[in-house]
């Protein structure tokens, strides 16, 4: 059975249509990476799975339907939609306190472990803490849940870059164990790319690319061409071309490693110039 | 921590997992929750009834010479007077909480969209009813509950302090004690309290989808619905029910509930003649007995709970959407 399961999947705001029809499949164990541009349909999608909001279409969610099931299907997914939403007046000790009342799967002791390692005080309110303390309390409360899939939404929006590193560090470190499934959407692809299993591009409510990250590699490459090989590389109809260092660095779609080894540097296209490369073509629009 | 078997049972439900499950109480945490949050609900009331002791105190160092004759008084005006500190004590804290938790009421969903926690909560497994229902309880069940408490005590200090004073003067104390209605008080502040409850449920209601659907300024959303209805009802009809309606839904809790041998009206009346005081009056109110049959064969009771179960059904309807506007 696959984590998230959507077909048709349409949601409206009035005569806005902002995400158009989309179909996905996420298997158990997967990190995706929904990358779009802003409006693009992400948040609204993520929505429709955490049963936040009706929808059109068919989705399931872990084999239930987000949107008559959003209590039950809490039980086993854990989201982050953005650094500040824990309410200000709610003191660290109390925050634990109502997770593990209200959480079957939610291990206090190694919340508690999690927080041990920072220099967040159990009595202080989340309004006296930093925007970067306050991720790592939600983090802490998030990785101590016994969760099969886990959605973040932008976590960390507004945060330091050392916080951001740490911050996917430590999911991946210490949550991530092969089995359970990360669903992420960010500005920052390029912090991110390494991490993923998966990527799904999302441009105007619908989705540009579904891909492997496995995949992607074998299938796009990017090469910093020699000079003396650009006319020839450009009869190999690059998909996008620019100029890195005042060299012309070419996206190739599907040209054989043995074809472009000879014309220069290849390396594997990071997700942040493949998008733009994809949905310039595509569309015309910018990213 | 060895629970850790999966039997095909578990295996066919997507619910599941292999992680053990411990006992959870969301209605129970969802309660402590809005107490954390809102904590004027039992400190406005408790430091009410901190002033109300010391006033009080300093009333009985002042005590007219003229109590020196209070053994010789007819038992009717014993009564008024002995009995009006602790009627008193229960209708300020009363109206106390009362304004407390309309306020409360406003702000219990606005606030979570405010700031955003919604989303928070939302992301754990608590339904919208069991939310909505909690929020719904603080007025209905733990104020009322927590009032109780509050007013015996305080009630239960006056008496102590009175029996004193009683023995510093050398008054009888037995004829103090046989004159207050020592168990009919407390049986009549709950009473009041849980009629009062039931009463207000449908105003409860009402604060609590305005404080789901308002986008700004739930307050004046509010009121200005009804203020809008009383005067289009006016200028069309040339009559006022519905203002008659909202009058008696804040008022009339009190004749709903109890036996009078005189209306508030009458009450007000006596208390407008010359040479009645205020104490007197509200000390005569102690002598309306609670009359239970009187309240439930009351068909606005009724009508005042269905129109509050709509009012909630509605509340969840919304609480449930409002993630669904914005992108």
């Amino acid at each position: 059975m696959a984590c998230i399961e959507a077909r048709g999947l349409t949601k409206a705001y009035g005569k806005h249509v902002a995400v158009k029809g989309i179909d996905l499949s996420v298997e158990r164990g997967r990190i995706v990476g929904l990358i779009g541009p802003n409006g693009a349909g992400k948040t609204t999608a993520l929505k429709a799975m955490l049963g936040l909001t009706p929808f059109q279409g068919e989705l399931k969610v872990l084999g239930r339907d987000p949107w008559g099931e959003r209590d039950l299907l809490m039980q086993d997914v854990c989201f982050i939609a953005d650094v500040a939403v824990l309410p200000r007046w709610l003191r660290v000790s109390q925050a634990l306190d109502y997770v593990a009342g209200v959480h079957p799967r939610f291990d206090r002791a190694r919340a508690e472990r999690f927080l041990e390692q920072t220099v967040i005080k159990r009595e202080s309110k989340i309004g006296a803490l930093s925007k970067g303390m306050v991720t790592q309390l939600h983090l802490a409360l998030v990785m101590a849940i016994e969760a099969k899939l886990l959605v973040l939404d932008e976590p960390t929006l507004g945060l330091d870059i050392l916080f951001r590193k740490q911050f996917y560090d430590t999911l991946i470190n210490d949550y991530y164990d092969g089995d359970r499934t990360i669903v992420i959407t960010t500005h920052h692809a390029e912090e991110v790319e390494h991490i993923l299993t998966d990527v799904v591009f999302i441009n105007d409510g619908r989705i540009a690319l579904n891909s492997s990250m496995e995949a992607l590699a074998s299938r796009y490459a990017e090469v910093r061409v020699d000079p003396a090989q650009l006319d020839h590389a450009r009869t190999l109809k690059p998909i996008r071309e620019r100029q890195v260092f005042g060299r012309s660095t070419l996206l190739f779609d599907g040209v054989a490693m043995e074809v472009l080894e000879p014309l220069g540097e290849v390396r594997m296209p990071g997700i942040t110039d493949l998008f733009v490369a994809l949905l310039s073509n595509t569309t015309g629009a910018n990213a | 921590m060895s629970t850790d078997v999966s039997t095909p049972l578990a295996a066919a439900s997507p619910a599941s997992g292999s992680a053990p499950s411990k006992p959870v109480r969301p209605f129970y945490w969802s309660l402590r929750r809005e107490l954390w949050e809102h904590r004027s609900i039992y400190l406005a009331p408790g430091v009410v009834a901190a002033l109300l002791l010391l006033a009080l105190l300093i009333a009985a160092l002042k005590l007219p010479a003229s109590m020196a004759s209070f053994d010789t008084f007819a038992p009717q005006q014993q009564l008024e007077i002995v009995s009006a500190p602790y009627a008193m004590v229960a209708l300020v804290l009363m109206l106390t909480s009362m304004i407390v938790v309309l306020f409360y009421c406003l702000d219990a969903l606005y606030g979570e969209r405010r700031d955003r926690s919604a989303l928070f909560w939302k992301s754990l497994p608590v339904s919208d009813w069991t939310t909505v229902l909690a929020k719904l309880a603080v007025p209905m069940l733990v104020v009322p509950a927590f009032l109780f408490v509050l007013i015996s005590a305080t009630q239960l200090i006056v008496l102590i302090g009175n029996v004193l004073l009683w023995m510093a003067r050398g008054l009888s104390v037995s004829n103090l004690l046989l004159q207050l209605p020592l168990l009919d008080m407390p049986l009549g502040v709950a009473h009041f309290l849980i009629t009062l409850a039931i009463w207000y449920a449908p105003i409860y209601a009402w604060l609590l989808l305005v404080s789901a659907w308002a986008q700004r300024s739930p307050v004046v959303w509010a009121i200005v619905p009804w203020v809008a209805l009383v005067a289009f009802e006016r200028l069309m009809l040339g009559t006022s029910r519905v203002l008659g309606w909202l009058r008696d839904r804040f008022f009339g809790s009190f004749d709903a509930a109890f036996t009078t041998r005189e209306t508030i009206a009458e009450t007000v009346e006596r208390l407008q003649k010359p040479g009645a005081d205020a104490a007197n009056a509200i000390a005569h109110g102690s002598d309306h007995t609670p009359d239970v049959l009187r309240f439930l064969s009351n068909p606005n009771v009724w009508i005042g709970l269905v129109f509050a179960a709509v009012l909630i059904t509605a509340t969840v309807w919304l609480r449930r959407r409002q993630e669904s506007q914005s992108s």
